[in-house]
């Protein structure tokens, strides 16, 4: 069943994300061969003094601002991107589960929690797929020595955190991930228990979950300081060594999978027992 | 196709076998034949499947219907019964009239005259 | 299992309105019932209740021996009385998603109906009338070869011929094995296809007969009566 609900969130969710991503690479690819491309400025700015392109000075500010034109349109579009997988995450759960829909999608064999799940993995999904895309996009936006640098760059951050802290590292953003997609899902649920004004509601709930959950991280980081950290008095974090970085971001991942599970919990047993669909 | 004349304020059961005796008597259901099924009954009259199944059990106990074995209902083929419903029916008919003619105000003289003034049997106007 | 449904003092409270009191009632197979009253008189809330999307307060009600859950959700098929399908697919991405989620869905009748009806199966539901995506939910429902038919209000904003189609639909679907629960206000339409009738008041069951009881004792109508009970 579980995977029948992630089918079709997937197909319910992909007609937005995909002619997205398809946008934003073709845009990337028109970009890579205009003139005014970063690119270009960044040939003319670093490269050898025989690359000589035509112009005068005006011509050259027309250059530097088209470049920065286009700097301020991919910025708005990996902002648009990220946006776009917001509210989508919102909008599967909050319509599909909680508005009209809901009369559909509760009804089904199926266990609430699983509704959770399906949900909370494909946004999970379409949070990579958006990050990759956007990585992409800026790779076929500089290509040649850039691109073969990147390799270099994963065999420093090997060396100094060790496979240990890469997988550490990754269990650590996706605890993050998992926490904040639940907790948007949580506020929408909570919000969902009064009558009137749920959308307003959710939201306020969200900065209420938001506060909560700063409050316990502080918590917790002023036990962890007083007490594991200690020895570590006065250290930033770009001293740790490669233990101490993964005791650290070990340590935050497990409190974030645990509020995320507690999360979980509350959000299951709200739509079990708490469901009023209009 | 005669359709089904169900009245609000009586039971429908009892109207369906009105309805069906109905039908019997006046061939539209010949004798002999093989009725629909119930569910194409019910669909027919828009009633319950229940409610046509218990008017037709009513009617198989007075034996205008009977049921053969696997392949369904049929109309009885005694010519006899059949007739005696038709009065029966034929009786209750002018018991109706009757009454209402009744309450018009017309005595039983008067009714028979205007009934012979309409059928034009009588020898005299 | 004589009874499809069971349920004893069932009550719901939202705050200090009580909208089911102590309802206890039992519903065999094979029954179609009028689940009547006027509005606020608790019929959605119990029906709801059925479909396990609301949680009641108190009491216990059993559907085929469940407890509302996902085992009862495999033999009820609920009409809401709103649209509840989403806009973007089309209607054989329905039919498909009504085959994949539940075992009793049958798809050559749903085509069948549709096709009767001459709805194309790949239209997109966003292009559909209020109308014929009613009648689509009520394909769906009643393709279902389920045990319990809950349908909330189905002839509420329909034109006479649908509702006769509908009424049609209801009959023609009749099993021995399954019960149909319609609430509805629409009474005089619905009367002669239904076995009993429950009228429902504040919450409370005022009346439980079958139709023929009705007009036998009070020598009305269902209709007649319930005008008569809910005078304003």
């Amino acid at each position: 069943m579980l995977g029948k609900l992630m089918k079709y969130e997937i197909k319910a969710t992909a007609r937005w994300f995909l002619p997205l991503y398809g946008t934003m690479l073709i845009i990337a690819v028109i970009n890579r061969f205009t003139l005014f491309s970063p690119y270009i400025e960044y040939r003319y700015m670093y490269a050898e003094p025989s690359v000589s392109l035509p112009g005068n000075s005006f011509f050259s500010v027309i250059r530097g601002i088209m470049s920065a034109l286009m700097m301020f349109i991919y910025i708005m579009m990996f902002v648009g991107l990220f946006v776009a997988t917001l509210i989508v995450t919102i909008q599967r759960y909050y319509r599909n589960l909680l508005g009209d829909e809901g009369y559909l999608m509760f009804t089904l064999p199926v266990k609430s929690w699983q509704h959770i799940l399906s949900k909370l993995l494909i946004s999970m999904l379409w949070h990579f797929l958006s990050s990759i895309a956007a990585i992409c996009s800026i790779l076929v936006l500089i290509p040649g020595e850039a691109t073969a640098k990147i390799p270099d760059v994963f065999k420093r951050i090997t060396e100094l955190i060790g496979i240990h802290g890469i997988i550490i590292l990754v269990l650590a953003i996706v605890s993050g991930l998992v926490f904040s997609i639940l907790k948007i899902y949580t506020a929408v649920s909570l919000g969902h228990l009064f009558n009137k004004h749920r959308l307003l509601l959710s939201f306020v709930m969200y900065l209420g979950i938001e506060a909560v959950s700063q409050f316990i991280f502080m918590l917790l980081t002023i036990i962890a300081a007083e007490t594991v950290f200690k020895p570590w008095k006065g250290i930033s974090l770009f001293m740790l060594n490669a233990d101490q970085f993964n005791c650290l971001f070990g340590i935050m991942a497990i409190l974030t999978a645990l509020l995320s599970a507690g999360l979980f919990i509350l959000t299951g047993y709200l739509l079990n027992r708490k469901l009023n669909l209009e | 196709m005669m359709p089904w004349d169900l009245k609000p304020d009586r039971p429908i059961y009892t109207q369906l076998i009105e309805q069906i005796e109905l039908k019997i008597c006046s061939g539209v259901y010949p004798l002999g034949s093989k009725l629909p099924s119930v569910r194409d009954l019910a669909q027919e009259a828009s009633v319950n499947p229940n409610t046509m199944q218990r008017a037709l059990a009513k009617l198989e106990e007075t034996g205008l219907i009977y049921t053969h074995r696997t392949s369904g209902r049929y109309v009885t083929e005694d010519v006899k019964m059949v007739q005696k419903v038709k009065e029966k029916l034929a009786y209750e008919l002018v018991q109706e009239f009757l009454q209402n003619m009744k309450r018009l105000g017309f005595d039983e003289k008067e009714i028979a005259t205007i009934i012979a003034g309409m059928t034009g049997g009588a020898e005299n106007a | 299992m004589h009874n499809i449904l069971e349920c004893e003092n069932l009550s719901k409270h939202f705050g200090t309105v009580k909208a089911l009191d102590s309802v206890t009632l039992s519903i065999p197979r094979g029954r179609i019932v009028g689940l009547l009253g006027p509005n606020g008189s608790g019929k959605t809330t119990f029906i709801k209740i059925c479909c396990n999307l609301l949680t009641p307060t108190g009491g216990i009600i059993r559907i085929g021996g469940f407890e509302p859950g996902v085992d009862t959700k495999k033999i009820v098929s609920y009409l809401p009385e709103k649209n509840y399908l989403n806009n973007w697919m089309k209607v054989s991405d329905v039919l498909h998603f009504f085959k994949d989620f539940y075992n009793d869905f049958n798809i050559e009748k749903a085509r069948d109906m549709l096709d009767k009806l001459r709805i194309d199966a790949n239209t997109r539901l966003k292009t559909l009338s209020k109308g014929t995506k009613e009648k689509v939910q009520l394909i769906l429902v009643m393709s279902r070869e389920a045990q319990l038919y809950l349908l909330d209000e189905p002839i509420g904003g329909v034109d006479p011929a649908a509702r006769d189609y509908i009424l049609e639909t209801i009959i023609k679907n009749y099993s021995e094995n399954a019960a149909v629960i319609i609430s509805t206000h629409l009474i005089s339409d619905i009367e002669k296809i239904l076995d009993d009738v429950i009228f429902l008041k504040d919450g409370q069951v005022i009346l439980s007969k079958t139709v023929d009881e009705v007009r036998d004792e009070s020598g009305k109508s269902v209709d007649a009566l319930f005008r008569e009970v809910f005078r304003c």
